[in-house]
């Protein structure tokens, strides 16, 4: 059995808000680099000012953006 | 007759300086143990820290590595076990030797200050590995967070 993992539902909200990455960037001032570690699940911990930024952006809750499975 | 007294007198000055040459030869070799393995430990150990340094002129990336870390941790116990070995050897080799060549000598002579210190520069030396290690570890942690 694989270890249990946080998930950034990162894409699903995107396709939702017909939005693409590099926008996002723009909006919540990352670069695109560290979006697509959040978003692939290689990131290892998120600051709660970039969980924020993400969801005053994409318009959602933090529980929206993460789920664990 | 004088003849034979003197071929006897030759064997007997040939082995008096065969004798003597061996004393002296046994008496280099335990002089050399005394200092040779410190000296060697010593020159090891300047070697890796020479090869750390010349990697971690690279930039603060190439210093504050794992490369770095195992240099710190391979001089740590060159000095530890080096400097060990050779007081040992040392000890044996200066009481042998005064055995050899004093009249009056003890069965134990103290070892160096400088190898004790060599000693805790080698557990320094472990100590900072293990900091460099653990600080790169939180590191990579701190860089992998978004």
């Amino acid at each position: 059995m694989g270890e249990p993992i946080v998930r950034v539902r990162l894409d699903e909200l995107l396709k939702e808000r017909g939005m693409t990455l590099t926008e996002l960037s723009h909006r919540v001032e990352i670069t695109v680099v560290n979006l697509s570690i959040l978003k692939n699940g290689h990131a290892k911990a998120i600051r709660f000012s970039t969980l924020a930024r993400l969801c005053q952006a994409l318009g959602c809750q933090p529980g929206d953006l993460l789920t664990y499975e | 007759m004088p003849t034979r007294w003197i071929t006897r007198l030759e064997t007997l000055l040939t082995y008096a300086l065969v004798l003597g040459c061996l004393t002296a030869l046994a008496a280099g070799l335990l002089y050399l143990l005394m200092w040779a393995p410190g000296v060697a430990t010593g020159l090891l150990a300047l070697s890796t820290l020479v090869r750390a340094l010349r990697r971690a002129r690279a930039g603060d990336r190439a210093l504050f590595s794992a490369t770095t870390a195992d240099h710190l941790r391979r001089i740590g116990w060159i000095l530890i076990a080096g400097s060990l070995a050779s007081a040992a050897l040392g000890m044996v080799a200066e009481a042998a030797l005064a055995a050899m060549l004093l009249t009056e000598s003890y069965p134990f002579y103290p070892p160096s200050s400088a190898l004790l210190w060599a000693v805790v520069a080698g557990f320094a030396a472990l100590g900072v590995s293990e900091i460099v290690r653990r600080g790169l570890a939180l590191l990579q942690e701190v860089e992998a967070t978004i």
